[in-house]
């Protein structure tokens, strides 16, 4: 039981006197272990939206609501996975696993022998004793995974989790989070420019404009689960992948800071 | 031996995606465990790597021979003396004092051991300390950087007369000294390695239930650790260039008086065997910073 509400949600920075509205007006339901994604170009406020319900930072305006009560601050119920795997190079990956554990004071020999399960089950088996700089790109990230699982958290945030790897490594780190997501059904928002990792991991994708950061659309994604990767070519994605590449595109014509493009706009 | 199984996983090899995991090898059952010592110690040796020592040791045979030819060639040992008798004169004076009312060799060079420790542990302490308030506090940040800035190019050095004049030619100043030195070095070092933690690092351990408190002691400080020793190392290298100065100007004891000594009654073997412990006591302290470094940044 975890749902994330976002009501009206706004930020802004400033920088010496001047201030950027980074959201307006901002309101998103995510469902009980829904899979949500936020798509959107650079800029769009997509990474602060979900920096705020991770609780690192906090909204100008609005209600943040993780189970019906507001975020204050981060916390081991939101795991937060970033676009690097974040492991820490002084600790092996069995201690990195451990590390919530160890933080909350709930190290025993049970939550060891959960690490080197949960690494098993990411297919890290044998590598407990390894330093993350001894592993590959994509093992990095199943290890950060592995981490953020430890927690048991409810709901899993990432932002661009798999933007930094090679395209076969990130196809296998698709389907990997795919079969998780079967197995555990955790609430998820994910941070995205990649429009087919979107349609292809989400319930519904939420399109977000820049200047000020919206969501325009919220596109609903009924294909049948388990996904996989061969999806990806059947009529019905292709379909909805041009559509949520039309909404992404309208939305930047809605941007007025397009300087390159005289055309966009209305 | 026996250890080729724990070997083969271990130095920089990165295995690509498509390596086998070890859980195809062996039964889910078998938990594996902590690497015993034996193994560990395999892969440290199996991990030396050895052409490094021997170029290492070609460049030191070559200097040695080097000197020795140019000493055969000048043939006087006030302005060159051969390795032998450096040698031969500085195991004389291990354990005869010099000047005679003085200290041994071994004793200057205690003498100088206990003020590089005295000094570099007070300056790298308030180093640190200040660095760590500069990285966390940015008030104390903007006030203290031109501060910082506006001393570091001076050499340590310019501040002997006064440190004089100030403290006399007791342990005092070129305590101080050294600290004086080893400060501006260590606030650097310890604002940028702190910078240079991602602000990910603390809170990806936020999100795995740590408190501000833990992650600030566990992760910031914690991944700042090899930097900050880095600093520690360019700071000792720092403290031997004060303390043989002070020494040379206001002692009566340690290694730089030694040599100065030496060199006023051109006993050069003593001059070239001061130079030798400094550079020996020198390598060692460093050896035992790079050993912590190692300790606390397993791969590097």
């Amino acid at each position: 039981m975890a749902d994330v509400e976002l009501k009206h949600v706004s930020k802004r920075y400033a920088h010496g006197r001047q201030t950027t509205e980074t959201l307006r007006d901002v309101s998103l339901r995510v469902g009980d272990g829904e899979f949500v994604s936020l798509v959107g170009r650079s800029g769009c406020g997509k990474t602060t939206l979900l920096r705020i319900v991770g609780g690192f930072v906090d909204a100008d305006g609005g209600d943040v609501l993780v189970d019906g009560s507001p975020v204050t601050r981060p916390g081991s119920d939101r795991g937060m996975l970033f676009q690097h795997p974040m492991l820490f190079p002084w600790l092996t990956v069995l201690d990195n696993t451990l590390f919530g554990p160890r933080a909350t004071g709930r190290h025993s020999p049970q939550a060891r022998a959960r690490a080197m399960e949960l690494l098993q089950i990411v297919g890290l088996g044998g590598f407990e004793f390894h330093y993350p700089k001894q592993l590959s790109g994509g093992m990095m990230h199943r290890a950060a995974f592995a981490r953020a699982m430890m927690a048991e958290p409810k709901i899993l945030l990432m932002d661009e989790p798999f933007g930094a790897l090679d395209a076969l490594t990130r196809a296998g780190m698709q389907q990997f989070l795919l079969d998780l997501w079967n197995r555990r059904r955790f609430t998820v928002i994910l941070v995205t420019h990649d429009v087919e990792e979107a349609v292809l991991m989400s319930d519904r994708v939420a399109v977000m404009a820049a200047g000020p950061g919206q969501i325009i659309e919220t596109i609903p994604i009924d294909l049948p689960r388990p996904r996989s990767y061969e999806m990806s070519e059947t009529p019905e994605f292709v379909q909805l992948k041009r559509r949520v590449r039309q909404s992404v595109e309208r939305a930047r014509g809605k941007a007025p800071v397009s300087v390159m493009n005289p055309t966009a706009g209305h | 031996m026996g250890n080729t199984q724990g070997t083969a996983t271990a130095g920089t090899s990165r295995p690509t995606e498509g390596a086998a995991p070890g859980a195809t090898m062996m039964p889910l059952a078998a938990v594996p465990d902590v690497p015993g010592f034996r193994q560990r110690l395999g892969r440290r040796l199996a991990a030396i790597d050895w052409s490094r020592i021997w170029m290492g040791a070609i460049g030191i045979v070559t200097l040695v021979v080097l000197w020795w030819i140019a000493a055969l060639v000048i043939g006087d040992d006030v302005i060159l003396p051969s390795p032998l008798r450096t040698m031969d004169v500085m195991i004389r004076y291990l354990s005869k004092p010099y000047p005679s009312q003085g200290e041994t060799l071994v004793g200057n060079t205690l003498i100088s051991l206990a003020r590089i420790l005295v000094g570099f542990t007070w300056g790298a302490l308030a180093g640190i300390f200040l660095g760590a308030l500069m990285a966390s506090v940015r008030p104390v940040r903007l006030i203290v950087d031109p501060l910082i800035e506006l001393g570091r190019p001076l050499p340590p050095l310019a501040f002997i007369p006064l440190l004089i004049v100030w403290f006399g030619i007791g342990e005092l100043p070129k305590i101080i000294l050294i600290g004086v030195g080893v400060i501006p070095v260590m606030v650097v070092s310890v604002v940028a390695a702190l910078d240079a933690v991602p602000e990910e690092y603390v809170e990806a351990a936020l999100s795995l239930g740590a408190t501000r408190s833990y992650a600030l002691l566990h992760v910031r400080i914690r991944a700042a650790l090899p930097a900050v020793i880095t600093g520690l190392r360019l700071s000792m290298g720092l403290s031997w260039t004060s303390i043989v100065a002070v020494e040379m100007i206001a002692a009566t004891g340690g290694l730089g008086y030694v040599i100065l000594e030496a060199s006023n009654y051109l006993i050069t073997p003593l001059i070239f065997s001061g130079i030798l412990l400094i550079a020996v006591v020198a390598l060692f302290l460093d050896g035992l910073l790079r050993l912590l470094r190692r300790l606390v940044a397993p791969m590097g």
